[in-house]
């Protein structure tokens, strides 16, 4: 055969092979990718607590940790990203590596705090640790800091540590937590219509803290999300996936579309669409840059409404844990100790800044770089519109009281959150997270316990505690939803079956612990106005008081009010039972 | 037997094919036996394939990536074709030159650049998989180039042929053989830059992005199928490239050593 044969056959048998093979792959006959179905999700319940009220009780200042490092101690490594909820710790180290006179070196730990934006080399870490810890006990042990949320997924290391013949364990001691900082920015009319972002895109760094914060806000307003991030659900809310929180801000400043494919309910269409970033879930300076590249985005929603959603959680493997009880009880009290002075004193905060600008090593950012973000601060963005940058919270022993649930009246907010998040994101990647580690395989309390009795009856400084007006209405809503929750016919009762409904409430409202509580009763038809208008009081006040009830720290007096509507707002046509039943209900509305 | 182990020994092709597929088989035996501690093992990496085909459509995955990967080649090899015949004219020689230089620019950051410069997703991973290996074949065809050797052209023009002419015959059709080598050298380039792309720009999916996925939830044994997947498609498309190489030009191995 000559060349020119030769490659007239050679290019008819590509054509034939590249046409057969995508039309092989393309109809789905041999390899079918499993349908994602967009997602309702039932609830993400946020625990709430702390807010911003000065402490009383005066805690003097300490003297400050010298710069000299301390050499002796028991060996510890601490590493975290750069996250202002940190400052505790930093100021309870005094530097980079423990110095003499810091509460660490007081308790006779030696701690190399290093940076490590990554998690997947975080979790490396941590098998190699358990790994060196077994040949050798005098190894360093290692601590971790993740956001609290992100806890699930991170528990993803936990079979290889258990090849390595340990597990993940967590410190039962936070340092801080993100208030603020980590937020969903959207479009101004997302605010007044959250409807509006059906059909819309989010770009963020998918499966982590800044996308859960998007996806409780479309829970909280009912709102489907397609978990696909190949395709686009004009009836859901879409994700963009991005490689970092930056790179989420970037795709919306440049605003070049992506090509999907249409999906309406599950199914594939076959139409290809363009799709661009329409909003923004990251953190600072993400918000930074979106506010100064392009603006036009405001809040929606962020860690300082959703409070509870993102403490620092520090994990550390249970080989380590088990064999120093004595040590983790020192940098649990070593903590507690700064985390009182960086709350109660100025010149502490503004050092353990310092501490962090040496940590952290970006040359461009001096400790009032991060002292400043830590408390937050409202800036104009390019189009004049003011955006909320930054935003952290330090805690203090009775904070953490209050965040595992060891104060009085309290609930174990940290376990709500945990599972809370784990469950949505089960929900929304099946195949990637199949199941979680249990909260309690990680979570021992002993320790917290222990140091709770020997503090008792002594003067300790206060948990920030969320303040509440009875009178003070709601003026910026975050979320609007209706609760299906049942009442025996024409009492204020609960069915068994609204007790369900009624947990996932719960959490829910935990997690969003600084913003409001309205509930609004609304009835069918039946009967006489004016009873009908008692009754939807009544069940308000019904599902108020089981709030309170279930937890009062969480549910302060005047943080959850109550409305009456009767029938007179009804959402469907009363003429059928259906009907009936969908005005038969209570709407919950969050907001500032 | 003994030839084995002889210095360009031509052992038979039957014990050279049996040697061959016991070393495979050992190492097989090995992981199935002897399995590391942290190394998933050869039954978990096995089922893991086997869900990842069934119900996460790895094979799809597979042939997106591979039609873009192609498409990424052909439009380098064009571009690189082009780049390095033109370094027969002095004039374009410092382009060739910089071409090959490129290759040691990182992309970090430059996709931003590229993000400004076209219309989407999609052609963002194109442009930059497509400039990565053009960087890389002009630097292997221009060696290809260089390698002319005085003796080829001079036989060229004792057969009377003009300066273009000679360059025709010699360097662009007598060279083909060797550019296709090139091209099949350098299309591993983008497998492994396939990941960083697919990353970059989820929404069209890919392999890339399926094992970025296993690995964000460290998955290992998933990782583990993918890769292997990968690495059968790299030695598949080398067999057809060397096919092609034989049926195209049967006279180019003439010269190697037996």
């Amino acid at each position: 055969m000559t060349t020119r044969g030769k490659l007239v056959l050679g290019v008819l048998l590509a054509t034939l092979l590249y046409f057969g093979i995508n039309k092989l792959v393309q109809s789905g006959v041999l390899f079918k990718k499993a349908a994602t179905e967009s997602v309702l999700l039932s609830s993400i319940e946020l625990p709430s607590s702390a807010g911003g009220s000065r402490t009383n009780v005066a805690v003097p200042l300490a003297p400050l940790p010298s710069e000299t490092p301390a050499g002796k101690g028991s060996p510890l490594v601490w590493e975290v990203m750069a996250w202002n909820s940190q400052m505790a710790g930093m100021l309870a180290n005094g530097g980079p590596r423990t110095t003499q006179g810091s509460s660490l070196a007081a308790g006779g730990l030696d701690m190399q705090i290093v940076r490590q934006d990554d998690v997947a080399k975080m979790q490396a870490d941590l098998v190699k640790n358990a790994l060196d810890l077994q040949s050798n006990p005098e190894t360093p042990g290692l601590l971790v800091s993740i956001m609290g949320d992100g806890l699930p997924a991170f528990s993803a290391v936990q079979p290889q540590l258990e090849k390595a013949g340990t597990g993940l364990q967590i410190i039962p001691y936070s340092v801080g937590k993100s208030f603020g900082e980590d937020k969903l920015m959207g479009p101004k009319e997302w605010l007044d219509n959250p409807k509006a972002a059906l059909g819309k895109t989010v770009a963020c760094y998918l499966r982590d803290g800044d996308q859960n914060i998007a996806l409780k806000w479309c829970a909280d307003n009912g709102l489907k999300v397609n978990p696909d991030e190949t395709t686009y659900d004009p009836e859901a809310v879409n994700f963009m996936a991005a490689s970092d929180f930056l790179v989420a801000a970037e795709k919306y400043i440049i605003g070049k579309p992506e090509q999907r494919v249409k999906v309406v309910k599950g199914k594939n269409t076959g139409v290809k669409v363009d799709v661009v970033a329409d909003a923004v879930a990251t953190w600072t300076p993400g918000d930074v840059n979106i506010a100064k590249q392009k603006g036009g985005l405001v809040n929606i929603v962020s860690t300082k409404d959703y409070s509870n959603q993102m403490p620092n959680i520090m994990v550390t493997t249970k080989r380590w844990y088990d064999a120093h009880p004595k040590e983790v009880e020192a940098l649990m009290t070593a903590l507690a100790v700064a985390g009182d002075q960086v709350k109660s004193h100025p010149e502490a905060l503004s050092r353990a800044a310092d501490i962090s600008a040496s940590v952290y090593g970006d040359k461009d950012k001096p400790g009032s770089y991060w002292l400043r973000y830590y408390k937050g601060v409202s800036e104009a963005d390019r189009n004049g519109e003011v955006v909320e940058l930054g935003g952290s919270k330090a805690f203090n022993f009775a904070d953490n009281l209050a965040l595992f649930g060891l104060n009085e009246g309290g609930t174990n907010i940290y376990a709500a959150v945990y599972k809370t998040f784990g469950d949505v994101q089960h929900q929304l990647y099946p195949k990637e997270l199949p199941s979680y580690v249990p909260l309690d395989q990680m979570l021992d309390l002993a320790p917290l316990r222990k140091l709770q009795d020997k503090y008792r009856g002594k003067n300790l400084a206060p948990a920030e505690q969320q303040q509440f007006a009875a009178d003070d209405e709601i003026r910026q809503s975050v979320s609007r939803r209706a609760w299906n929750i049942e009442f025996h016919t024409g009492q204020r009762t609960f069915t068994p079956a609204a007790e369900q409904q009624l947990d996932q409430l719960f959490n829910d409202l935990v997690v969003a612990g600084r913003l409001k509580v309205a509930v609004h009763g609304h009835t069918d038809n039946v009967g006489d106005a004016q009873r009908n208008q008692q009754l939807s009081q009544d069940r308000a006040e019904a599902v108020r008081q089981w709030l309170e009830q279930r937890s009062a720290s969480a549910f302060p007096a005047g943080r959850v009010q109550t409305y009456a509507h009767g029938a007179q707002e009804p959402v469907a046509p009363n003429t059928t039972p259906e009907g009936k039943a969908r005005n038969r209900r209570v709407e919950i509305v969050l907001g500032n | 037997m003994k030839s084995l182990f002889l210095p360009n020994a031509r052992p038979p092709r039957t014990t050279f094919a049996l040697m061959a597929a016991g070393q495979a088989g050992l190492l097989l035996l090995l992981w199935l036996f002897y399995p590391l501690q942290l190394f998933p093992s050869l039954g978990d990496v096995l089922r893991a394939l086997a869900d990842l085909t069934t119900t996460q459509g790895l094979m799809p995955e597979l042939w997106a990536s591979m039609t873009t990967a192609l498409q990424a080649l052909g439009m380098a090899t064009v571009l690189a074709l082009l780049i390095s015949y033109l370094t027969a004219l002095p004039f374009f020689r410092p382009l060739a030159y910089a071409a090959s230089k490129m290759r040691y620019l990182t992309l970090t950051g430059l996709t931003f650049f590229v993000a400004l410069l076209v219309s989407s997703g999609h052609e963002v991973k194109l442009s930059v998989l497509t400039f990565a290996t053009t960087v890389y074949l002009v630097t292997g065809m221009t060696a290809v180039m260089l390698g002319t050797t005085q003796q080829e052209l001079d036989h060229a023009r004792t057969l009377g042929l003009g300066e273009w002419r000679s360059f025709w015959e010699v360097v662009v059709l007598g060279k083909l053989a060797d550019m296709l080598e090139v091209v099949r050298q350098n299309f591993a380039i983008i497998w492994t830059m396939i990941t960083l792309v697919e990353t970059l720009y989820q929404s069209e999916g890919g392999i890339g992005l399926l094992l970025y996925k296993q690995n964000r939830y460290l998955h290992l044994d998933g990782v583990v199928a993918i890769q292997l997947v990968i690495l059968a498609a790299g030695a598949a498309q080398d067999y057809v490239f060397g096919l092609l190489r034989r049926v195209f030009f049967p006279y180019a191995s003439l010269a190697a050593a037996r």
